[in-house]
């Protein structure tokens, strides 16, 4: 027996231009095909992403309307998972079990679900019928507005013709008499004519410069471009780490900020020094004050992981550590909010802008008005140097210590490398290699950071009569540091990696092929 | 739901004897499933193709027979969207008359109905089928391919003897009794012998819904507006008692534990059938 066909939904949407001209179209659309009338409603859709974009990155989107949650494809017509859902959606791990939590948990993994816009859509339903009364074709008309953040703007009104199943030929004469009207069918999707009507990023969070980079711009327009969208991407994030909504934002605030001072100091003389090192100094400033409020995010995000390491009933004694480690994590987070509610935290964003939109604030220094790619070939070259050579040095059993001094020259190079990546594609192969060497290296800082506050916790709740702890506090202590052990010795394998990647490059690396001979 | 794989379920309306009231509770029942969010096909399986006509839905003349006997996209190009969202109709026509004397000629017969309708499980929630007052081999293919088999009886001494011959032949056939459940169709509370009847039978067979349907105007000119009830006279007493009858239908569907479900009396089977 053959398989029926799959749901024959067929629909086509047309976007009629407001005005009158659009209003003449529907009045004699509804005329010809004697329409009827099928009541009408008010629709709120409410379409939600991650802070950075996660789902809009992977051609999703996630729209709540009508008590309803779905995960819709962009580029296909295809729904991927829906639920019945009430509320506002934070985390997949809240969501209602079933196909839409397990679709979305690999996408967004344990990052909040933020409201991203809205539209709002007022739909008139027709209905066209034949000689038995009998429908045989949908339309609706929407009239719709999108809305983020105070601001709206209206949409094109959009007809919906909807066939229903087994009567084809007037689904066709409609769309046959809408085309011939010059109507067009939508071809974006609702999401992607929201965005667009709103000047929405849902990759909001870029730390690349709207403006592209190139070989010859000047190295102090080119580096003003990059701290400038350094800048924004700190100002972006600032609501988020004020509301505690979710620890990326934090992350990326302070990514955003290291960056920038990375850069002042790396390319030193592409501006003015005295206000460069002003600058570079007040960035340190912020940098620091929100270092505790990281470290205990990072602590307890790997709540699992380390529970997972001791079996049972010890995992179990971890969760007094832990909780400890969230009523600290929660006063260091006021302590934040009153810091970027502070006079000193306004003055050095407000130094930050004027650096970065006022040529006065931080004038081109002695390499300013050379072309960019120069001056970060040759500095990358220089920071390649070190990296190598220290590289070099790491023994078959590195020690900690000697490797977080490698991790901060790597991060160092690696932001460099960025802006060289933004000029030449090739590079991002050198970008990529470099990521997974650093993560190693922070994989290592991490365990050995959490090994001193394990130890903190125990002993503070050892004083406060918690005493069951210490034991699991202990064994856990030991398992961080045959782990770390582990990662260390992966360190010399990815380093050769990273290094070779280096001699299938073009300039500025291959400067350095004398000591890339060796591998 | 999208994304979600459905497993669409087969609710039967059926009874040997004609005039029960089978179209009435099928055309309303399946617009109670659609409108409340469940994706529903109605099969009008009836030569006298009233469903269709409930519809408005104008049948192919001679088509469907060959249309049920061939199933797969024979059967799914045949579906007609209703005015209801949500609701599709496979309409039927005279040539049906035909069909319980061309099932005997394929192989596995009894079976067929079932392999026709299980790829449609995966596109519709629930599955309604009107059948036609019959005791042929299409009443067997019913019995094997419905999930639950909904019996209409009105409340009358020959009713009651059809109802008690049905379950006799189901057991003696070994189909599952499980999935037979009884309502009461065209009731006329006033009279004092339908009241007689009703609690005679509940006493006697296992396995009744609570909801009556009462014998009113509003139901009789469901032809008339050619509407299901809800539709038509929304507020109407037998429109409350189809809505309880669907809720309770609904509930066994999803397999409500007969014993905490207050909505229904279940009795063990009296020595009468034997």
């Amino acid at each position: 027996m053959k398989s029926p066909a799959a749901s024959p939904l067929v629909e086509q949407s047309f976007l009629v231009p407001s005005g009158e001209a659009g209003r003449g179209v529907l009045r004699d659309l509804r005329r010809t095909f004697a329409l009827s009338e099928d009541g009408r409603s008010r629709v709120e859709t409410l379409y939600h992403d991650t802070f950075d974009g996660r789902l809009f990155a992977r051609s999703r989107a996630l729209r709540l309307a009508q008590g309803e949650l779905t995960l819709e494809c962009l580029d296909s017509p295809h729904e991927v998972a829906c639920v019945a859902f009430d509320g506002s959606p934070e985390f997949a791990d809240g969501l209602p079990p079933g196909a839409l939590r397990e679709a979305l948990r690999p996408l967004i993994g344990n990052r909040a679900l933020l409201p991203l816009f809205s539209i709002r859509s007022d739909v008139r339903a027709w209905r066209l019928t034949n000689r038995e009364q009998k429908t045989v074709l949908r339309l609706a008309l929407l009239d719709e507005e999108a809305a983020s953040g105070g601001r709206s703007e209206r949409l094109d009104h959009r007809v919906v013709v909807r066939q229903v199943r087994g009567y084809k030929k007037a689904f066709r004469e409609v769309c046959e008499w809408l085309a011939r009207q010059g109507v067009e069918p939508e071809t974006n999707s609702r999401f992607g004519e929201g965005l667009k009507a709103l000047d929405l990023d849902p990759v909001r969070m870029t730390t690349l410069p709207r403006t592209p980079l190139s070989a010859s711009m000047s190295a102090a327009d080119a580096v003003r471009a990059v701290l400038h969208a350094q800048y924004r991407v700190a100002r972006a994030n600032e609501e988020g780490i004020r509301n505690d909504t979710d620890a990326e934002f934090l992350h990326d605030f302070r990514v955003a900020v290291r960056r920038a001072r990375s850069f002042l100091g790396q390319l030193r003389d592409v501006f003015e020094p005295a206000p460069a090192a002003e600058l570079r100094k007040s960035l340190s400033r912020l940098g620091r004050s929100t270092n505790a409020l990281r470290d205990l995010d990072v602590y307890l995000e790997h709540r699992k992981e380390y529970q997972a390491l001791l079996s049972d009933p010890l995992a179990g004694d971890l969760t007094p550590l832990f909780d400890h480690g969230a009523r600290a994590r929660a006063a260091v987070q006021r302590e934040v909010t009153a810091v970027m509610r502070s006079a000193a935290y306004g003055d050095a964003l407000e130094r930050w802008r004027t650096c970065v939109e006022e040529e006065a604030g931080l004038p081109p220094g002695r390499y300013g008005s050379e072309p960019l790619a120069e001056v970060v070939g040759a500095r990358v070259a220089r920071k390649c140097r070190t990296v190598l050579e220290q590289g070099y040095a790491i023994p078959e059993n590195a020690d900690p210590d000697a490797l977080h001094s490698l991790r901060i020259e790597c991060k160092q190079l690696r932001y460099l490398t960025e802006i060289l990546a933004e000029l030449s594609p090739e590079v991002r192969s050198v970008v990529s290699r470099l990521k997974k060497l650093q993560d190693a290296l922070g994989r290592i800082q991490d365990l050995t950071v959490h090994e001193v506050r394990t130890g903190e916790f125990a002993r503070a709740l050892s004083e406060g009569g918690g005493g069951a702890a210490l034991p699991a506090a202990e064994v856990l202590v030991s398992r961080m540091r045959a782990e770390r052990d582990r990662e260390c010795a992966k360190v010399r394998g990815l380093f050769v990696k990273f290094s070779r990647s280096l001699r299938e490059t073009e300039p500025p690396y291959s400067l350095l092929l004398p000591w890339l001979l060796p591998l | 739901m999208a994304g979600e794989s459905r497993q669409g379920r087969v609710l039967a309306l059926y009874h040997l004897k004609g005039g029960v009231g089978k179209t009435t509770a099928a055309v309303n029942l399946a617009y109670l499933s659609a409108d409340s969010g469940l994706k529903t096909l109605i099969c009008d399986l009836d030569p006298q193709s009233s469903t269709t006509y409930f519809f408005r839905v104008k049948p192919a003349l001679k088509h469907a027979r060959r249309v049920l006997l061939k199933g797969g996209a024979s059967v799914a190009d045949n579906i007609k969207g209703t005015d209801y969202e949500g609701l599709d109709l496979l309409p039927a026509d005279w040539s049906l008359r035909h069909l319980p004397s061309l099932l005997g000629r394929v192989k596995r017969s009894k079976r067929r109905l079932r392999e026709i309708l299980d790829p449609f499980r995966g596109e519709y929630d629930l599955i309604v089928l009107d059948s036609p007052a019959t005791a042929t081999l299409l009443a067997e293919c019913i019995f094997v391919a419905a999930d639950m088999l909904l019996v209409p009886v009105v409340p009358s001494t020959l009713a009651a003897r059809a109802y008690a011959n049905l379950r006799l032949f189901l057991r003696r056939k070994g189909y599952d009794e499980a999935k037979v459940w009884g309502f009461f169709s065209m009731v006329e509370a006033r009279k004092k012998m339908h009241r007689a009847t009703m609690q005679a039978m509940r006493e006697q067979f296992p396995q009744w819904l609570p909801a009556t349907i009462p014998y009113t105007v509003d139901v009789e000119s469901m032809g008339l507006a050619r509407a299901p009830l809800p539709v038509r006279s929304p507020r109407a007493v037998a429109t409350r008692r189809f809505r309880e009858l669907w809720e309770q239908v609904a509930g066994r569907m999803d397999g409500r534990d007969p014993e905490t479900d207050p909505w229904v009396r279940s009795f063990p089977v009296r020595e009468v059938l034997e």
